[in-house]
């Protein structure tokens, strides 16, 4: 691990300074990112490095108050070469030594109900979670994010299960990638994207799969590009587990006691990092061969059945409407991906023997196809 | 008659054509939609815009079933406006040619079938009015 010592280093000032602040939403930007170089400057913050989907990015924490929520689901990708950054974003909560953030330059009625800002989709992006007090700003640009959240005393589990959601989406969309609400499971020659909403029995499927020596490329959000150099791929992001109270106590009881945020509301799920328990087994990537749509079946028997891409691209969709960002750059890159790999119906049964052999057919593509 | 000529009501709304489904979304309103049937027919006529006429004249050559083609395709045409996917074009294009869509002539008809997904909705409406904590910035309300 390298970066642990707390420094204040220059990485932002050595990107250029906006070019003109006659610009408000680059002026609010570079405002914000000052309250943030005050709060670093005084030395008490940390900066980690990690390959994202290849590419290096730096986080910067301006004080040490997000570190443990922000770093453990991105462990697995830290490197000791930071490199040059392809992303840098500056973090910290709260008003450190009294330095608020700017007041915001939009209006009360510009917060849409994912967060985005009205008018924020051109070289700035912003979004402001209410609930949780959050702000996340990129500058497109300069490749600069900047994450600020009121209190970090109660980070929500699904911020420390997936952290900077938005920001990667944001960045990544500028390369082709797509985040997308999936696990992909496989092997280093090609793997199988499971993709629908919370429930399905993706993370169930992923756990089993883990058990029994496939790679993970992510249990919940992962990043997808249809047009890579080597076809469909998968890039993992986020090394998090989610998993319900109940599958924990009946499937993975061995796993319980290495989880996280138990107990913290009654239905909410637990986290699992999974580089904790597999270290080996957690994928940077692999080719997308197949999009598998769960589904729990309320039998023993798993069976799959090919299904058409428009069904595959339906279970992938609402991944993108909680995501800011460019949604029709984002569904032309998930409907790309549905046409270039085969696509399945997965009727999840009891029988975890038949689970594993559904998914070893359709990574084989043994299955046949549509 | 005003309206009668409509088209994909784009940017707001985008698909993809499949074989034998199309997906469109409305990213305005964050409902999704699945079309099949006659339905794909009939959605890609109003790519570049054709009237109500039109559509039921290009489907008539395309199908089989009589008076039922008329009172199905202008029905999913009122269900495309009212969802927001289509909307009034004031150019319409020429006339469509009405022909079978292939030499093998007429096809029995699959009515079109429109299925909306709102289950994302929410996450795209403007936020309520909101708290503003003594910085400024919105809070749930207390």
């Amino acid at each position: 691990m390298a970066g642990r010592q707390p420094r204040s280093d220059a990485s932002f000032a050595a990107y250029p300074a906006a070019v003109s602040t006659a610009d408000p939403q680059v002026a609010f930007f570079d405002a914000v990112r000052a309250a943030f170089e005050r709060i670093a400057a005084a030395g008490a913050g940390a900066q980690r490095s990690y390959r994202v989907a290849g590419r290096h990015v730096t986080l910067r924490f301006a004080d040490r108050t997000l570190v443990a929520a922000i770093t453990p689901a991105l462990a697995h990708l830290e490197t000791a070469d930071p490199g040059e950054a392809s992303l840098t974003v500056g973090l910290w909560s709260g008003a450190p030594g009294g330095v608020a953030l700017p007041l915001p330059p939009w209006a009360i009625g510009d917060y849409y109900g994912n967060g985005e800002i009205r008018g924020y989709d051109g070289r700035i992006r912003a979004a402001f979670d209410i609930p949780l007090g959050m702000l996340t700003l990129f500058d497109r640009e300069r490749r600069l994010g900047l994450f600020w959240l009121r209190d970090a005393s109660h980070v929500p589990i699904t911020i420390v299960g997936t952290p900077l959601r938005g920001l990667f989406q944001w960045w990544a969309g500028d390369d082709g990638r797509q985040l997308v609400h999936a696990a992909a499971v496989g092997t280093p020659q090609g793997g199988v994207l499971l993709a629908g909403k919370s429930g399905c029995g993706k993370s169930s499927t992923a756990m089993l799969a883990l058990q029994n020596g496939l790679q993970c490329a992510g249990d919940d959000f992962v990043l997808v590009e249809a047009d890579s150099p080597s076809g469909p791929w998968v890039h993992g992001l986020y090394s998090s587990a989610k998993l319900d109270p109940l599958a924990l106590a009946r499937r993975f009881s061995e796993l319980a006691s290495r989880t996280h945020g138990r107990g913290r509301a009654e239905h909410e799920k637990a986290i699992l990092f999974l580089h904790d328990q597999w270290p080996a087994r957690v994928s940077a990537g692999f080719p997308v061969v197949a999009i598998a749509v769960p589904h729990v079946a309320n039998r023993t028997e798993t069976s799959i059945s090919p299904t058409s891409a428009a069904f595959a691209l339906r279970a992938m969709l609402p991944s993108i409407f909680p995501l800011p960002g460019a949604r029709q750059s984002a569904f032309d890159r998930l409907a790309a991906l549905a046409r270039q790999v085969r696509t399945y119906a997965l009727d999840l049964g009891t029988e975890p023997a038949g689970i594993l052999q559904a998914l070893h057919q359709m990574i084989a593509g043994e299955a046949s196809c549509r | 008659m005003p309206g009668d000529c409509l088209r994909w009501n784009v940017p707001k709304v985008t698909s993809e054509l499949f074989d034998d489904e199309v997906v469109i979304v409305n990213f305005e309103s964050g409902r999704y939609h699945s079309v099949r049937g006659a339905g794909v027919v009939i959605w890609n006529l109003l790519r570049e815009g054709a009237t109500r006429a039109g559509a039921v004249a290009a489907c008539r050559a395309r199908y089989t079933g009589g008076d039922q083609v008329d009172t199905e395709v202008l029905a999913f045409l009122d269900r495309l406006v009212d969802e927001h996917l289509a909307v009034a074009n004031p150019s319409c294009p020429a006339a469509l040619v009405a022909s079978p869509a292939s030499g093998l002539g007429q096809v029995p008809f699959e009515p079109p079938v429109l299925t909306t997904f709102s289950d994302m909705q929410d996450l795209l409406l403007l936020d309520p009015i909101h708290d503003v904590d003594d910085d400024g910035w919105p809070t749930t309300a207390k």
